[in-house]
């Protein structure tokens, strides 16, 4: 056994029992007893020193002063229970704050695919001066699986929300459709089941793998799914497998519930124009990425010489073929989140800093009335260091309680930014959970602001002379001069702090609220949405615009319903469609003037979202099969592509390839209503009736309000009842309101608003604490002094402006020292603002004029109680 | 006292030469602390200087090497006693401790009976 103690006990014996040994021995050589005993003791030497030596020598001695040193700490903290729990909440808030977005981080930016050897993963995407576009169409990919060598494998996959039946019920599902070797390529083996091969390709039978979650959460963990069906496209794929737990798919924030072999997309497989899935692909251990970028790039290039594209959108889209590392996974959530997630770590980090200040001060604060303390120890013989060690204990002490709490609030945290992440039509799940790396940030930022609030008090413990401090009386504290300077400068240094953060808050707020004030070009955000589906069967027009109708006239028979309308999709829904198109008599300078975007609606639409008519009419009920087609455009449409002349009347033509596909008469002009963000223009879109279809859609959403205000919700079950009636196998699905709909893509300007807010209130209300409790202290030291002056004919008001005057400084001090960083800090967060500027003096006197106000009340009370100083009382007892 | 030599005219030892001296003694079998502090001055000749206090962090120290073990057990004159024994690896160490100061004692040796070394 390695670990084997000794007791002193044990060992007094042994010096016992060796003196005892030599004066017998003495005795034995004629020593007289009585000499004998003491010529032993004096021939051992000194057995106290031994003694010491020995209890320093055992291997656990620090461990036993550690201890000591922490059963001392927590009875002195729990004799000043309010001090500790102000100090732990604090550090809480603190720790907790960084560790929930470090958690949040770790999760979007620095996690990697759960795959094996990630590192070795690329992605092969096209690009061209307007991004990136996915993998080339799948007759490429085919060739680059030929004729490149420098991987071990490529695959292609593509998600999409599909609608499948599980025994004969219509749900959505996150689908997937992958290469037979997706599975095999990523390194993976399947958690029950097997998961899928090349042969699976051949759909016979058609097969699929189930993720871990939806196992569960469809299947309630039944290990009986593996055999069973479900229908898609009205073919049964059978489950074989379950994928692993922790695998989600290759796009982070999107969780696969389904995969399904890609032949299942047997049209789009042939189809050489079709940009539709992304490719991942592994390098071969050795082969450098430019050699495997040089090798696709030449296949690509010798396809897209055979595509006839035209030049301008090879340039714009399809320039090359580009390698990105797949390590992380696709990166649509770490694109859209890693600014805010940075600006909110900058947030928490300064909370953080604010925090330990605050400590610090409270530590000097105590470190004083502790002064006599530590003087009698050290006078006792305790040495220095092992007094900073005790006070390092205490402070590691509370740190770590602090951060034990901390990470209870973070959890808390997290989860609830988890629920808004999770909400709105598209929800992005993110799981965060708690591992090494979340525990050795929140360890390591513990620590490091431990000994920071550490500092001063332990240099205070050095600088102890324990003749002065005893000299210094028994009831009285005294501090020094530097010291008074050093808890203002900590106060002014959170005044500052404070400042930023109140600053940053102030510039999320307000770009929260302009964009909640832009125009979004519609008037009712109490609009209930839902999307319904269609089941396999529908292909022909005629009988799916017949289910349209009956639904829209079933739904306007709900009572209370006041308008209903349908559309392929609704503002700002994240959906987008895009077509081809030539005017006559506007010529377009690019590609991208002859796309616009188009959406197939009904009558009742534009009525139900309030889009006003700018000219002509709206579409009606008789826009439908046999009468002339026509469309109604956007101001946006009219502006370009009718620039000085009355659009009523002329048509849109549609391309297919470069031929006249279908032409649309336009009878009406309406408002632009925001479609994508609301930060970006709108752009040019036309509406073409959802009875003259250009294409087949199954999929449409069904919009409505109520005749009573918030009344919408209460559609729900009238309507899933009725639309149940005339097609039970019809999905509905993503039922939300319009404004819930704003609101997420409003998720990062709420998130960024709300927590700002909440942390430059805190930060606020700790800064006031500090203020109030170092002046507060002040005069509490200065009470004879404050006495003598009054004694000598200061009024009461004098004394009270002095400490007024002394708050105002440290005020001042503090804003003036935090301005600049002020300024940095809103300019840095620039890119993320809208109507506001870094150069807007308004962001900045609202933080001030908060602060003055609030420094002012801190410092009011004590104020009032320094001329409330009975100069007698207070000579008399100092 | 008569049979001891003043302690002055004593040697005092070398640093780091007592945790050999210690080894050497438990060659011969187990012993106590005080038996240990009197054999090392019986087999100098009585020319070392023992402080027989700071023979007990050094048996501490050995102890926690591993290199000798002990054991409470009874002296030849019925007293309770804790007796060290050497251990396996004390046996090798004092080897290769004794090589080593054998080595140090003959090159001082030869540094001091060198004539003159430039000639």
């Amino acid at each position: 056994m390695w670990f084997r103690k000794r007791t002193d006990k044990d060992f007094r014996t042994e010096v016992e029992s060796h003196i005892r040994l030599e004066a017998d021995r003495l005795i034995a050589e004629g020593m007289p007893p009585a000499d004998a005993e003491f010529a032993a003791r004096r021939a051992f030497g000194n057995v106290a020193l031994v003694r010491e030596k020995f209890y320093e020598s055992r291997r656990w001695l620090w461990l036993e002063q550690l201890t000591q040193d922490l059963r001392y700490g927590l009875r002195t903290l729990r004799k000043a229970p309010a001090f500790a729990v102000a100090v732990v909440l604090t550090i809480a808030l603190g720790v907790g704050a960084n560790t929930a977005i470090f958690s949040l981080m770790d999760e979007v930016l620095l996690r990697s695919l759960p795959v094996h050897n990630p590192q070795a993963l690329v992605f092969i995407e096209t690009e061209g001066t307007a991004g990136s576009s996915g993998a080339p169409p799948y007759p490429c990919f085919t060739r680059l699986r030929a004729e490149t060598s420098a991987f071990s494998g490529i695959a292609a996959f593509a998600t999409d929300e599909l609608r499948i039946e599980v025994e004969g019920k219509p749900e959505q599902v996150m689908g997937q459709v992958a290469s037979g070797n997706y599975f095999e390529l990523l390194g993976m083996k399947a958690a029950a089941g097997r998961l899928m091969d090349a042969s699976d390709e051949k759909l016979n039978p058609p097969v699929a793998v189930i993720s871990d979650r939806y196992w569960r959460s469809r299947f309630g963990g039944d290990p009986g799914v593996i055999g069973k069906t479900f229908s898609f496209r009205k073919q049964a794929f059978t489950i074989v497998g379950v994928t692993p737990a922790e695998f989600w798919g290759l796009e982070p924030g999107r969780p696969i519930d389904i995969t399904m072999p890609i032949s299942t997309e047997r049209n789009l497989l042939a189809d050489s124009g079709a940009w539709w899935f992304s490719a991942v692909a592994r390098l071969n251990p050795g082969a450098p990425v430019t050699v495997a970028q040089s090798q696709t790039n030449a296949v690509f290039q010798s396809f897209i010489a055979d595509s006839r594209q035209p030049a301008e959108m090879i340039r714009q889209y399809f320039h090359h073929l580009a390698l990105r590392p797949a390590a992380q996974g696709l990166s649509g959530l770490r694109t859209r989140f890693s600014k805010p997630l940075y600006a909110l770590m900058a947030i928490a980090s300064l909370v953080l800093l604010m925090a330990t200040a605050n400590i610090a001060n409270l530590l000097l604060a105590r470190g004083i009335s502790r002064r006599r303390e530590f003087a009698i120890r050290l006078a006792t013989g305790a040495g220095r260091m092992r007094l900073v060690r005790q006070l390092l204990t205490e402070i590691l002490l509370l740190f770590g309680l602090g951060a034990i709490s901390g990470l209870l609030f973070a959890r808390s945290g997290v989860m609830a930014l988890e629920l808004l992440f999770a909400q709105g039509r598209r929800p992005i799940i993110v799981e965060t959970n708690l591992n090494w790396r979340v525990l050795a940030f929140t360890m390591t930022v513990a620590v490091a602001a431990a000994l920071m609030a550490a500092l001063f008090p332990v240099l205070r413990a050095f600088n102890t002379d324990p003749e002065e401090a005893i000299k210094e009386g028994q009831s009285r504290t005294s501090e020094s001069r530097g010291s008074a300077t050093l808890t203002r400068t900590l106060v002014a240094f959170q005044v500052a702090l404070t400042l930023i953060l109140l600053v940053g808050a102030a510039t999320f707020v307000r770009t929260l609220s302009n964009l909640r004030d832009v125009n979004l070009g519609f008037q009712n955000e109490d609009v209930l949405t839902m999307s319904v589906e269609l089941p396999d069967g529908y292909a022909q027009p005629d009988k799916s615009i017949e289910f349209w109708n009956q639904t829209l006239a079933a739904v306007r028979e709900i009572p209370g319903a006041r308008t209903a309308g349908l559309a392929i999709f609704t503002p700002l829904s994240g959906r987008d469609r895009g077509a081809q198109i030539q005017v006559r008599g506007y010529e377009p300078a690019s590609v991208n003037d002859t796309l616009i975007r188009i959406n197939h609606i009904t009558e009742g639409y534009f009525e139900t979202l309030g889009t006003e008519l700018l000219a002509g009419r709206l579409i009606t009920e008789a826009d439908a099969k046999g009468s002339p087609k026509v469309a109604v455009i956007n101001e946006s449409a009219a502006r370009k592509y009718f620039a000085n002349r009355d659009p009523l009347g002329q048509s849109i033509e549609f391309l297919k390839g470069r031929k006249v596909d279908s032409a649309y008469s336009i009878v009406g002009v309406v408002r632009d209503t925001k479609h994508m963000s609301l930060r970006e223009p709108v752009p040019p879109f036309a509406f073409l009736p959802l009875r003259q279809p250009r294409d087949s859609e199954r999929r449409v959403t069904l919009a409505v309000t109520s005749m009573l205000p918030n009344g919408q919700m209460s559609f729900l079950q009238p309507i899933r009842s009725r639309i149940a009636k005339i097609e039970p196998r019809a999905l509905v699905s993503e039922v939300l309101t319009i404004r819930g709909q704003v609101d997420s893509t409003l998720l990062t300007e709420r998130i960024l608003s709300q927590i700002s807010t909440a942390f430059g209130l805190l930060a606020l209300t700790l800064a006031s604490i500090g203020l109030y409790g170092v002046l507060s202290y002040h005069i509490g030291q200065q009470r004879q002094s404050i006495g003598i002056r009054m004694a000598l004919g200061a009024s009461p008001s004098s004394v009270a402006l002095n400490v007024m005057r002394q708050s105002g400084v440290v005020i001042a001090a503090g804003l003036l020292c935090g301005m600049p960083f002020a300024y940095l800090a809103a300019r840095a967060a620039e890119s993320m603002l809208w109507g506001v500027k870094s150069t807007d003096p308004m962001i900045y006197m609202a933080g001030i004029a908060l602060l003055s106000v609030v420094g002012f009340l801190s410092a009011g009370l004590p104020a009032r109680r320094a001329s409330n100083i009975e100069p007698s009382e207070a000579l008399r007892h100092g | 006292m008569s049979t001891r030599k003043p302690e002055e005219d004593r040697i005092a030892l070398l640093q780091g030469t007592l945790d050999l001296l210690i080894l050497r003694t438990l060659l011969f079998g187990k012993e106590h602390g005080q038996g240990i502090a009197r054999a090392i001055q019986a087999m100098s000749g009585d020319e070392l200087l023992v402080d027989h206090g700071s023979l007990y962090p050094a048996l501490q120290r050995l102890e926690s090497k591993d290199w000798v073990a002990a054991e409470w057990g009874t002296s030849d004159n019925n007293r309770k006693a804790r007796f060290y024994r050497l251990t396996a690896t004390g046996k090798k160490q004092l080897v290769s401790e004794q090589r080593q100061w054998e080595r140090i004692a003959a090159a001082v040796a030869r540094v001091l009976m060198a004539e003159n070394p430039a000639g």
